[in-house]
């Protein structure tokens, strides 16, 4: 009869495969965890910059139909918006907002092109 | 029946398998959440193109541009206009317009991406073409308006691509 040293555990003691598989479920978890944070976290990043696009594209547009109409006057609510004139370069919470008029903000190249903020949460044109 | 174990064996064929398991999970999660989050940004980046190329059609097709006379001067555009009523194609401005040159245009637009302005014969055969080359196996918008041209309706395209 062949003598088989036994493996077992003794009492009181955990065998090495336990402490992997409890180490293994922990880590799988605790990347569920991140990754479901992580995920809120983005939602959230994506519910601003669709917020700062709603409020680019309708300062475009108002920009873009002045533009067009010279002599309109538009006033349009919005968020925290910044202008870096002449550059043309609208910021709205650090959400770059492109204008396809290159002078925008220089009021020599066109009739209506003074943007001015009201209370930082107007913009005139 | 009996299981044995030989000595310094620690993983079992079970641990090894689980682990394969989850580390497939792992990478299927992970490239799920990366895909998800690139679908987003891609979805902007098109949406936001079709929406700047609707914005330039406008401006070009709405206006005779800023100063009105640009067309005598084009060095000193600041709008680019091409007709002189609404949807209404001007030869002056037209040719004015598509012997600027291509960088200068997208910097007057203030234009990253590349584009092709065309418009065609009633044939669908292109009459006047003006920008960069087209824009295959990319990412592509394309605003398409009728417009009077030399007296007759002509399509009018404005291609956007990364």
């Amino acid at each position: 009869m062949r003598n088989v040293k036994k493996n077992w555990c003794s009492r009181g003691q955990v065998s090495i495969e336990i402490i992997f598989a409890i180490g293994i479920i922990m880590l799988f978890f605790s990347t569920i965890l991140y990754y479901s944070f992580d995920k809120g976290r983005d939602n959230d990043l994506h519910q601003q910059i669709q917020n700062n696009r709603i409020i680019c594209n309708t300062l475009r547009n108002g920009i873009v139909e002045a533009a067009i109409l010279p002599g309109m006057s538009k006033e349009i609510s919005t968020g925290n918006v910044r202008i870096n004139s002449p550059s043309s370069l609208i910021q709205i919470n650090d959400y770059p907002c492109k204008i396809p008029l290159r002078a925008f903000g220089n009021s020599s190249g066109y009739n209506i092109t003074t943007a001015k903020i009201t209370n930082n949460e107007k913009i005139q044109i | 029946m009996k299981k044995y174990k030989s000595k310094g064996q620690v993983i079992s064929m079970d641990l090894m398998i689980s682990l394969v398991v989850i580390s497939i999970l792992f990478l299927f999660m992970i490239n799920y959440y990366q895909k998800i989050e690139d679908d987003f940004y891609d979805d902007v980046k098109f949406q936001d193109m079709q929406i700047y190329g609707h914005a330039i059609t406008q401006i070009l097709l709405k206006t005779p541009g800023i100063p009105s006379n640009w067309e005598n001067d084009a060095s000193n555009v600041n709008m680019t206009g091409i007709v002189d009523i609404e949807n209404r194609v001007v030869d002056d401005k037209l040719n004015a317009f598509i012997g600027l040159d291509y960088d200068f245009t997208r910097d007057l637009w203030n234009l990253e991406e590349d584009f092709l302005m065309e418009i065609f014969y009633q044939n669908n055969s292109v009459e006047v073409s003006y920008g960069a080359t087209s824009a295959r196996n990319k990412k592509a918008v394309a605003i398409q308006r009728v417009v009077l041209y030399q007296n007759e309706k002509r399509k009018f395209k404005l291609t956007i691509w990364e």
